[in-house]
């Protein structure tokens, strides 16, 4: 009885899978040209059509060049309100340009939007918009949270399906399911301020008028919009297999949970610098991942012996420590081959590090990063076999003290995602900000 | 190809008005003779949460503006969170009948969100008006798993918890998109 | 002499409860089998009462959403999946409920 119940609630999640959407000021429904289209010859005219009637002072529409000139004329309606129109001049293939419009609906809202388009060349992603911000504390901030709430999903999950296999006691599951699943919440609400923060640093509007921004240029013409997508709708069934997990307390459904989870950081690497880069190939796509989950399973499973094995399950410390200790020398390699990989793919000289932007905040994250092997290496060589003696009890301060350096070493690693590269030798001027 | 949006309500109506007729039967026959079949008593908080991970899907279609975005996704926890906890509650995991404030409090915040997301006065649109109804209703439906929570035996708060969901049903149902308020559109719906 | 209309007494006092419950109980069967019926009726009511809102007799209709979901149609499917699935067993289960109280009478 209580698998079919099981089933039955599997079934009503699967069944109610139903794509549908709501809507109530105007929506921009197409354009011509496309969002983040390419055409081949220049076009007289740029034409956005709305799914109801709007109203439009002249600079409903501006057609910006990539030197910021203005090269659209006043807009005007046609087809009952429905259409906006604004010529356009000076137009030249090989240039890139940036639209902004902004209308008025019958409901007194001001939706507004951004897009590019190309004459001959592809359309620069929207958040290189003409007049677009780059990134600013508040993306370093949101990227940060993620990293956070994603090591806090998947470390407490493989620490308990990789060391503490078998059962625990009842005090340490139920944290377990609360911290996870209080993770996966806060990486999906994380994962939607951080694409807002990114959309507005192109929208560049305010606050009032960014509630009623169109994102989908951004939502779904970009890497970075595309993984937002996939890694929101796949954290909401993590969630629910998560609470599904503890409601009927079917600890097997933890692996698909973690392997989902752990699939789902692709969507990070994908949409990086790893991927998008001039010289990037699919496997220095597939070296960030595992990078990632890396990172994400040491820093979780520090906080995970630190935050909840040693006060939940003392007599679980030993047999943790110990286990996660021998995992950890797998991860730090993972991440330290990683790590040099990738900084060799995305600095072409070693100069580059004290020279360049991105290779001092990598220089940063070093330190930063030597200060949590530091505490690693004392945690293994020292304290392990004090722990195997049976002594080493005071452990705990220093595991919350590597996991501090861990989330700092988090911290830098968000910074440096959001920052810029230089280019690769040979290539053309550096892209604002990762991903496109 | 994405449905319009008043598709996607008589959809959700439809949904509504089966959980509505579940709870309205659970009240009428009393939880004891409605728990017997454990089916039963898993079925709505089944629908609530597997509606909530829907909802996510729903989420990720409405970045045609931000509130939208934001409010599907409030929408999308609340019904999880709540469907999540009444199972808790029917497996025998959460006892207390105070874990009724959890779905009042899922209640209060979708319909706090259809009112701050629809910021239009009431007779502006027919979408407007529901949005102002169902908003209301959901905040002073709020109540019943309060009452519910304090005197877990009237049968008061169960009835009224139920006729929610219909009466829900019933206005989502009421939706033509960009219809006036008590008018109507032409066959199939388009304008 | 007391002691049989003590007895007497107890026995009528406990018979008339049964009955009132067995009352309450029939009405709350009647309740339940009336209401996916009840759904079904208001679905088809609806479909009357706005013709317009079934795009099956009217094949003209655009968009084929508006084909697939058809709001006087969802009701009456509810009240069917109500009344198939739902209903019968409860109504049996009330009634189990019911014998078992007669049962336990002395």
């Amino acid at each position: 009885m209580r698998t079919g119940a099981l089933g039955l609630s599997i079934a009503a999640l699967v069944a109610l899978f139903v794509p549908t959407v709501a809507s109530a000021h105007a929506t921009l429904r197409g354009s011509s040209p496309a969002t983040q289209s390419s055409v081949a010859a220049p076009p007289t005219e740029v034409r956005l059509r709305f799914d109801q009637a709007v109203s439009i002072g002249p600079r409903a529409i501006l057609v910006l060049a990539a030197d910021g000139a203005v090269l659209s004329g006043p807009a005007r309606l046609e087809e009952d309100g429905r259409v906006v129109v604004a010529p356009v001049v000076g137009l030249a293939r090989g240039q890139a340009y940036t639209v902004r419009w902004q209308v008025t609906s019958l409901d007194g809202h001001s939706p507004a939007g951004v897009f590019t388009f190309g004459v001959g060349v592809a359309a620069p992603p929207p958040m290189l918009a003409v007049g677009a911000r780059g990134t600013t504390w508040r993306d370093d901030a949101a990227r940060w949270g993620l990293f956070v709430a994603l090591a806090f999903l998947v470390g407490p999950l493989s620490l308990r399906l990789l060391v503490l296999r078998g059962p625990v006691p009842s005090a340490l599951e139920r944290r377990i399911h609360l911290v996870t699943t209080g993770a996966a919440l806060a990486a999906i609400n994380i994962g939607i301020v951080a694409f807002v923060v990114r959309a507005s640093n192109a929208l560049q509007l305010p606050l009032r008028d960014l509630l009623y921004g169109d994102l989908q240029p951004f939502a779904e013409k970009t890497r970075f919009g595309i993984a937002f997508l996939v890694m929101t709708v796949g954290l909401g069934a993590v969630l629910g297999l998560l609470l599904l997990s503890w409601v009927f307390d079917a600890l097997a459904l933890r692996p698909v949970t973690l392997v989902l989870s752990l699939g789902l950081l692709s969507g990070l690497s994908l949409s990086g610098h790893q991927a998008t880069e001039p010289n990037a190939t699919w496997l220095s796509a597939l070296v960030d991942w595992l990078h990632l989950v890396a990172a994400s399973l040491w820093v979780g499973g520090v906080a995970t012996l630190a935050l909840l094995v040693w006060p939940a399950a003392p007599e679980l410390r030993r047999r943790a420590f110990v286990g996660f200790s021998r995992l950890a020398v797998v991860l730090v390699l993972v991440l330290a081959l990683g790590g040099v990989y990738l900084a060799i793919e995305r600095l072409s000289r070693t100069s580059d590090l004290w020279t360049t932007g991105y290779g001092q905040l990598l220089l940063a994250k070093l330190a930063i990063v030597a200060g949590a092997l530091a505490f690693g290496a004392f945690h293994h060589l020292v304290v392990r076999p004090r722990i195997e003696a049976g002594a080493g009890r005071r452990a705990r301060s220093s595991l919350v003290g590597e996991t501090l350096v861990a989330l700092a070493v988090l911290l830098a690693a968000a910074v440096l995602t959001n920052a810029s590269p230089p280019p690769p030798d040979g290539a053309s001027a550096p892209r604002a900000s990762s991903a496109g | 190809m994405v449905p319009p949006p008043e598709v996607a309500h008589w959809l959700a109506g439809a949904v509504a008005l089966l959980i509505g007729l579940l709870l309205l039967s659970e009240a009428i026959v009393g939880p004891a003779v409605f728990r017997r079949r454990a089916w039963r008593a898993y079925l709505w908080p089944s629908i609530a949460l597997g509606g909530g991970i829907g909802l996510w899907v729903v989420t990720v279609l409405s970045t045609f503006s931000t509130i939208h975005l934001l409010a599907h996704a409030l929408w999308a926890e609340a019904a999880m969170i709540a469907g999540a906890v009444q199972l808790a509650v029917v497996r025998g995991k959460l006892t207390s009948p105070r874990w009724s404030l959890v779905v009042a409090a899922a209640l209060l915040v979708s319909g706090v969100a259809f009112l701050v997301h629809e910021s239009n006065p009431w007779l502006s649109s027919r979408s407007a008006f529901l949005h102002h109804v169902i908003g209301w209703m959901l905040v002073l439906a709020s109540l019943f798993p309060v009452g519910h929570a304090i005197r877990p035996r009237r049968t008061v708060w169960s009835a009224g918890f139920a006729l929610t969901f219909v009466l829900l049903a019933v206005l989502l149902f009421a939706d033509r998109d960009s219809a006036p308020p008590l008018g109507r559109l032409g066959e199939g719906g388009v304008p | 002499m007391s002691m049989g209309s003590g007895i007497g007494g107890e026995v009528s006092g406990r018979a008339a409860e049964l009955r009132s419950a067995s009352t309450r109980r029939e009405l709350r069967v009647l309740a339940i089998e009336l209401l996916g019926p009840l759904t079904i009726l208001a679905g088809i009511v609806w479909a009357v009462a706005q013709p317009y809102r079934v795009s099956l007799a009217h094949t003209s209709a655009k968009g084929v959403y508006y084909v697939l979901v058809q709001g006087p149609l969802l009701v009456v499917l509810v009240g069917l999946v109500f009344a198939a699935l739902v209903a019968p067993g409860l109504v049996q289960d009330l009634r189990a409920e019911g014998e078992g109280d007669r049962g336990s009478s002395p």
